[in-house]
């Protein structure tokens, strides 16, 4: 019987000592344990800890903390050892310094430094157009004829948009001169922007000043239906959550002429803007991890004005302008294993514009494929790697018909390129971004090379710094290649420096640019169809800086944001003289947004200004090119969203609502009058005021969808 | 020899039972000290045991729960608002280890759809609409799976009752649902003492407004 009673009367050792960090400052709450037992502890002040075990022999002292790398010791319990421990920081590349030269991210995370995706709908003067919200940060120029993304002294056509990583072409709904267009997406499919003022990831090119990385939403929660009656149309759309799939369907009719016939344009239109349109939204799990993400979009639209030509003595021209568009994006990405992801994706575009100009009618049309593989991981802990290529195949088309002539002129363009970048994290409070694109062009029939290179450097715990430099190249634009395919790329050199301080609910910064813009397009005007007129001999410059600051706690339920930007540009390129001005310029941008959630009345209410230094014109009655300038441009706009019941929401909003007859610039006709000038009309806002009403419903089975989230 | 294969038999069991009892015992000891846990030390204290324990018994689903349970209730307490997101992250990653697992999927759902909650209170203006739709697609599944789950039913009442009070729209749907989640809890019996058993007062709390 003795051997039941037989027990070795273990002698406990003490395990004790300290949890400190590299620079010496103590961690609390770590968790220090025997490894394959449950003895152990937790560290308290000065990182002190201590704590008794039976356990014998040779063993591993475990010690564990959030945000810090497991530490696993050699033990030796037949002694009593103090053991103080070092634990190293785990290089953590979601929540570590970020680098933001160049860059605004806005997204639902944590990391969402400027924008959150709601704000492009709220915001005042915007009316839910991407590039209306975007306007009101610091980089961008007001180009209020175009309702097109200038940023940093770089035209429209600079930048480029990006859906789930994959190209997008003709993202603006068809116009034409001096008529805005909006972005063809709604704000509210995406999850996740990122809009860049310069110096993007070599991920992206073809785009001389920015990339706008739009990402879609990853999963839908709620199966709903959704109806929309607006003061320009309605919409429905209709949202089906399964276990692993989710479908959404869009459907949006708008047509401008109810909207048109009661308050007074000063465009004359024919016939108001009329479009259909229709969006389909697919993700499907296919395993674990693997998800399949579908996005497609059509239109087709119509719209006649009559536009006074000033050429033509003051008469109206009829200009008809269709459009049919179809975007389609699949994408695809999977885990590889723990420390490797990978994306591939296609993407398709296909546009066509059919304008006709009192008895002349032009034609163009654009095809676009686009297919790319990405994989990305964790070569250590502190390097990640990106690496990918692609392949774009694009055709063009265009045809001019008049009573005296027939154009038709087509050309297409295969570009195969490469890229890597890799993030070194030195700490988590310094990393470095370096990397390279190289890039084949079947129309420039050029190989070229782009290095990417950045750094952020945090300097305390709220502030960083952030540094970033690039080469840039596009294919010369559509209109130019097509008299003259042997054009070289058009190419821009960015550096940029930025510094921010992130208080809580408070951010402030402030970036310095200077570009470098050389190989531009300069053509003889007087000679429109020769080739040879068109050159790469243009060159130009942009430098100033921005500054912005946006508070969201300084005021009870209120967010505002002040973003003011400086340019000094300078340009010789297109039909210029001389070094330059170029048109799109304004030196100050000033815009101040804010919002205000008001419980008492359920409502979100919200206001904008904008204004922008005088634009440059030319004057031939004149001496000088681009001297002259017209008048500051000034716009004060209103929103409100008002929850009337749970899932009934209305939104009113106005467009410059003092009516401010904001001049952009002159345009003069190319003959003298009869008292030997030159006349002019001015080039201006469609109307004084736009107003927008909308009411919008949402259905579910489920009764607790509502809408107050989507505000 | 039969004495000896007894003692033996008897020897084995008893220190088998007696390796289960640790077990048992050290979740136990944990969820005993949640009664009086106050600050984010006292929940990190309590989270870093349920680590130990599921360190070792890898089998076992009940201590990355508790483990994940503990570190959403740090984030609830957790005053600066910029280090809650941190413990809500080591929460999902206790609750995405019980993949695989052998779990009650309606208990760890409905943990889920609690997680969710937490994240969205970091920043309800940026995150309510994801993080409300993700929660309630995690509660609604743990309903399904078990429509007598009390936590499900409570917390879904919960957000019926907040989105009725911001709309100044009747409570009564409710606080009826609250009353059929009490009744739930009411006939609701753990299988140990180591299962999810949380929820009640916070229902009766919110209960407590609807008289």
């Amino acid at each position: 019987m003795y051997f039941f009673f037989v027990l070795t009367v273990n002698a406990q050792t003490t395990i004790s000592g300290t949890v400190k960090d590299k620079k010496g400052e103590s961690i609390i709450g770590a968790n220090i344990y025997v490894k394959g037992s449950y003895d152990g502890t937790s560290s308290i002040d000065d990182g002190a800890f201590t704590f008794k075990t039976d356990i014998t022999g040779k063993q591993i002292l475990v010690v564990s903390f959030i945000g810090y790398k497991n530490n696993e010791t050699p033990i030796d319990l037949s002694k009593t050892t103090v053991y103080n421990i070092i634990l190293e920081e785990e290089i953590n590349k979601l929540t570590g310094v970020l680098i933001t030269a160049g860059s605004f991210q806005a997204g639902d995370e944590q990391r969402s430094i400027v924008m959150k995706p709601l704000d492009i709908v709220t915001t005042a003067g915007a009316t839910a157009d991407i590039s209306g919200a975007l306007n009101t940060l610091p980089g961008t120029q007001t180009v209020g004829e175009t309702g097109r993304l200038f940023v940093r002294g770089g035209e429209s056509y600079e930048a480029k948009t990006f859906v789930d990583g994959m190209q997008v072409l003709n993202e603006y709904n068809a116009t034409t001169g001096n008529i805005p267009s909006r972005n063809r997406f709604s704000p509210m499919m995406f999850t996740g922007t990122n809009f860049s003022t310069g110096g993007y990831s070599a991920e992206y090119g073809q785009a001389l000043s920015s990339a706008l990385v739009l990402n879609t939403k990853n999963e839908y929660a709620d199966t709903r239906t959704d109806l929309g009656l607006m003061s320009i149309g309605l919409d429905a759309a209709h949202t089906q959550v399964w276990d692993k799939t989710s479908l959404a369907a869009k459907v949006e009719y708008t047509n401008l002429a109810p909207y048109m016939g009661i308050v007074n344009q000063q465009f004359d239109w024919e016939k108001a803007p009329e479009s259909l349109a229709g969006t389909i939204a697919f993700r499907q799990k296919l395993s674990k991890t693997g998800i399949l993400k579908l996005f497609g979009t059509g239109s087709t639209s119509r719209f006649i004005i009559l536009k006074k030509n000033i050429d033509k003595g003051g008469a109206k021209e009829r200009v008809d302008l269709g459009n049919k568009y179809l975007y389609l994006n699949t994408s695809y990405k999977d885990i590889i294993n723990d420390k490797w992801t990978y994306k591939t994706g296609l993407s398709y575009t296909k546009n066509n514009d059919d304008i006709g100009i009192d008895n002349s009618d032009v034609d163009e049309a654009q095809e676009g494929l686009h297919a790319k593989i990405v994989f990305t991981g964790d070569v250590s802990n502190s390097i990640t790697l990106k690496l990918g290529t692609e392949y774009f195949h694009r055709e063009y088309d265009f045809g001019f018909r008049s009573t005296s002539q027939n154009v038709a002129i087509s050309f297409d363009e295969n570009i195969k390129s490469a890229f890597v970048e890799a993030n070194i994290f030195l700490s988590n409070d310094f990393v470095l971004g370096t990397g390279a694109r190289i890039e084949y062009s079947s129309l420039v029939d050029a190989l070229s090379i782009s290095p990417r290179m950045s750094l952020a450097y945090k300097t305390s715990e709220k502030s960083q710094i952030s540094m970033a430099y690039g080469k840039f190249h596009q294919t010369a634009q559509n209109q130019y290649v097509r008299v003259n395919k042997n054009l070289a790329s058009e190419k821009a050199d960015h550096y940029i420096v930025n510094y921010e301080h992130k208080g809580k609910g408070q951010v402030f910064r402030v970036e310095g640019f200077y570009k470098d813009y050389h190989s531009l397009v300069k053509f003889d005007p007087s000679l429109p169809f020769t080739p040879l007129s068109y050159t790469n001999a243009g060159d130009g410059y942009a430098k100033g800086f921005d500054m912005f600051w946006r508070d969201e706690k300084t005021l009870k339920n209120v967010e505002y944001w002040v973003s003011y930007s400086f340019l000094d540009t300078k340009r010789n390129f297109k039909d210029y003289p001389e070094l330059a001005v170029p048109k799109f310029f304004s030196k100050h941008n000033v815009s101040v947004v804010y919002k205000q959630f008001v419980s008492k009345i359920k409502s979100q209410i919200g206001w904008s200004y904008t204004y922008a230094s005088g634009r440059p014109y030319n004057n031939p009655n004149e001496a000088g090119f681009n001297k002259s300038r017209t008048p500051e441009y000034h716009n004060i706009s209103l929103n409100m969203t008002y929850l009337w019941k749970q899932n009934l929401l209305i939104h009113w909003s106005v467009q410059n609502l003092l009516g401010i007859d904001n001049v952009f610039g002159y345009q003069y006709s190319n003959q003298k009058n009869d008292n030997g000038v030159y006349d002019r009309q001015a080039v201006k806002q469609g109307a004084k005021r736009f107003i927008f009403i909308g009411v919008f419903f949402t259905f579910s089975k489920d009764k607790d969808i509502n809408q107050l989230r989507s505000i | 020899m039969k004495k000896t294969i007894t003692l033996f038999a008897v020897l084995l069991i008893s220190v088998a039972t007696l390796a289960q009892t640790n077990y048992e015992k050290a979740m136990i000891k944990n969820l005993q000290a949640m009664k009086d846990a106050k600050t984010v030390s006292d929940w990190q204290d309590i989270a870093n045991g349920f680590d130990r324990i599921a360190s070792t018994e890898k089998e076992e689903w009940l201590p990355s729960y508790q483990q994940a349970f503990s570190y959403v209730i740090i984030s609830s307490v957790e005053t600066d608002a910029t280090k809650r997101d941190k413990y809500l992250d080591s929460a999902q990653e206790s609750i995405d280890a019980l993949k695989g697992m052998e779990t009650d999927e309606s208990e760890v759902m409905a943990l889920q759809g609690f997680l969710h909650t937490m994240r969205m209170l970091v920043d309800p203006a940026t995150r309510g609409q994801r993080y409300s739709g993700l929660s309630m697609a995690a509660l609604g599944k743990a309903k399904k799976l078990n429509p007598e789950n009390p936590r499900a039913a409570y917390m879904l009442a919960q957000m019926a009752y907040g989105q009725a009070q911001f709309f100044g729209s009747s409570t009564d749907d409710a606080c009826n649902s609250m009353n059929e989640a009490i009744i739930k809890f009411d006939n609701f019996t753990p299988k140990s003492g180591m299962h999810p058993n949380w929820g009640r007062k916070q229902a009766e709390g919110i209960l407590k407004n609807c008289q």
